[in-house]
């Protein structure tokens, strides 16, 4: 299936990382592998003990030191750019890591899915996987009140959220057209007072970005 | 607030004053001690000799005093050791017992060999049974010092190099091998104590370690950044006979224009930016029984913000080859250190004990005490810092 809007599919990797703080309506994960944090608003999942699987939406994707303390600073020099730097301080990888946060939307208990808050959070350290093709497809068949907590959600920037979760999944589920028609009236509904946002939410779901010279 | 500010603001003015005078007296001494440097900068041979007669711990050149290295080529391929530790001393006041902790961070970085990872790590071991808490004389086990304080210090150094010789060993890359300690190889924490069975325990294990890495062919040095060495300046003290009165130099001023300065002053000035200087000997009759073939060398090296000093044993400085490796990855370390080795600087992110893991220990031993029924009650003066009352 050719990738849509240039996106790549999320479901190769089976860990994207390690759940290292969480609450009931998100949590942050440490990427497994630095830069290697799934694609801002992909779904992500993480099993409990207890047959419980919470269903998350990356919201926001970060780089840094492990260190709080600790700040990058420019390393590079002459011809010592970007990669090279990596190749030149090998420690780097083990002083910086990826993290992502994950707003909560839902979760699955013994063969269905539900659209609202899980009664327990995540547990600390359980990985975090992405959810594979066939996940996403039985998570949004459920329905799309999903996009609504995307919509509440603080402290992310929740447009792009909404739109970029969309497009992933439009591309994830093979059916991009219909899927698309499905979310926009979803999205009518929940923003049937705010036509300029809606729009605005609309045109970055559906047109890929072309840059001309 | 228990500063009185205002009080100590006076005195910090005073004090710049005092420090910007001392260091304007310190140029115009270094002036005077110019035409002294270049008189011995060939009569080096002399001063050596000089050296070998003299009581105090002083610098034995090998080669003339100007001597000036620039950097080697730069290695295309290295790996670098390094090791740094911290402790926590026993606390008297805690009421949890007496135990010690020593936290070694240990990092090995393989440079140019991609496909072979960083290691970035840290050994924390705690003392508790009477064997780790008490040195005891081997020769009248009534004779028993507590493991604390300087001693501490000394058991801290010996495990940071045996980390480091295990680092050493454990190297399995082709590419030349540097090991890296912070400050000195010359044990300096029991420097002033009679040769005693402390001193007999510590140097003698410290040396062990340098032994270790000699056989694994892995090239050690010490490095201490702004370096306060004054090795050459008492070799120097020797020679002027200490006597301002009677000397060409000083010219019966009141006191010797050595005076407060460092091996640094003396030798760092004409140095460029990565250059070392030539190689000195440090000569110590406490070390040298001790150290035999690993007797310290050192160098100073120009990084441009400051001078280094670093220290190589014998079998290193007596090896071109390792040398130059020393030398030339001492300025690689640097630059990607931002001034000081990088290596170490990993190292010693990794030996830190924070604040929080220090509540985070004592949290994990009151519990452990406390499920075994044992009350960990602080002292009395404890118990009043930590409840203030009025």
């Amino acid at each position: 299936m050719r990738p849509l809007n240039g996106v790549t599919d999320v479901s190769e990797n089976p860990l994207a990382g390690e759940v290292i703080e969480a609450s009931t309506t998100e949590f942050l994960a440490q990427a497994h592998q630095l830069d290697a944090a799934p694609p801002f608003g992909a779904f992500v999942q993480v099993a409990t003990d207890d047959g419980l699987t919470i269903v998350g939406v990356v919201a926001h994707v970060q780089t840094g030191g492990i260190d709080p303390g600790a700040r990058a600073i420019m390393r590079g020099h002459d011809a010592v750019r970007d990669e090279l730097i990596y190749e030149e301080n090998p420690d780097l990888p083990l002083v910086l890591r990826t993290t992502f946060k994950a707003l909560v939307v839902g979760f699955a208990e013994s063969g269905s899915v539900y659209q609202f808050l899980p009664p327990r959070p995540a547990r600390l350290h359980y990985s975090v996987v992405p959810c594979t093709a066939a996940a996403v497809r039985t998570f949004t068949d459920a329905g799309l009140e999903f996009l609504g907590t995307l919509l509440a959600g603080t402290e992310v920037p929740t447009d792009e959220l909404l739109a970029a979760n969309i497009r992933l999944t439009a591309h994830q589920r093979g059916e991009p057209r219909q899927f698309l028609e499905q979310a926009g009236r979803e999205l009518a509904q929940l923003l049937h007072g705010d036509y300029p946002r809606l729009t605005a939410i609309v045109k970055r779901c559906v047109q890929p970005l072309e840059v001309r010279a | 607030m228990p500063l009185d500010l205002l009080e100590v603001g006076t005195q910090v003015r005073q004090m710049g004053e005092l420090l910007a005078s001392r260091r304007a007296d310190e140029l115009r001494r270094l002036s005077l001690l110019e035409e002294m440097l270049r008189a011995y900068s060939n009569r080096w041979e002399e001063l050596a000799e000089l050296a070998e007669r003299v009581r105090e711990r002083v610098a034995v050149p090998t080669g003339p005093l100007d001597e000036r290295v620039p950097p080697p080529p730069s290695l295309t391929a290295y790996t670098a050791l390094a090791t740094d530790g911290a402790e926590i001393d026993p606390d008297r006041h805690g009421g949890s017992g007496d135990f010690f902790l020593i936290n070694v961070g240990r990092v090995a970085i393989p440079y140019g060999q991609p496909g072979r990872p960083a290691e970035l790590a840290s050994a924390t071991r705690l003392g508790y049974t009477e064997e780790d808490l008490f040195i005891v004389d081997p020769r009248d086990p009534r004779r028993q010092v507590p493991m604390r304080d300087r001693h501490l210090d000394a058991l801290r150094t010996v495990e940071e190099l045996r980390a480091l010789a295990d680092l050493a060993e454990q190297e399995r890359g082709d590419a030349p091998t540097i090991a890296l300690v912070d400050g000195t190889l010359l044990f300096s924490v029991l420097e002033e104590r009679p040769r005693d069975f402390l001193r007999q325990r510590f140097y003698s294990e410290y040396v062990q370690q340098l032994e270790r890495m000699r056989r694994a062919h892995v090239a050690v040095a010490a490095y201490a950044s702004r370096s306060r060495g004054i090795d050459l300046v008492n070799l120097f003290r020797a020679v002027c006979g200490g006597m301002p009165l009677a000397c060409d130099v000083c010219h019966g001023a009141h006191a010797c224009a050595l005076r407060g300065l460092s091996d640094a002053h003396l030798l760092g000035r004409g140095l460029q930016k990565w250059e070392r200087t030539g190689l000195f000997r440090v000569r110590s009759n406490v070390h040298d029984p001790y150290f035999g073939p690993h007797r310290a060398y050192f160098f100073l090296l120009q990084t441009g913000e400051e001078v280094a000093r670093v220290e190589v044993p014998e079998w290193v400085a007596r090896d071109k080859h390792q040398l130059s490796n020393v030398h030339t990855v001492l300025v690689d370390q640097c630059n990607k250190g931002f001034g000081y080795p990088a290596v170490l600087a990993r190292a010693d992110d990794k030996a830190v004990i924070s604040l929080a893991d220090r509540t985070v220990l004592d949290t994990l031993v009151r519990q452990e005490l406390a499920r075994r029924g044992v009350l960990a009650k602080p002292s009395a003066k404890l118990h009043r810092k930590q409840v203030r009352t009025v």
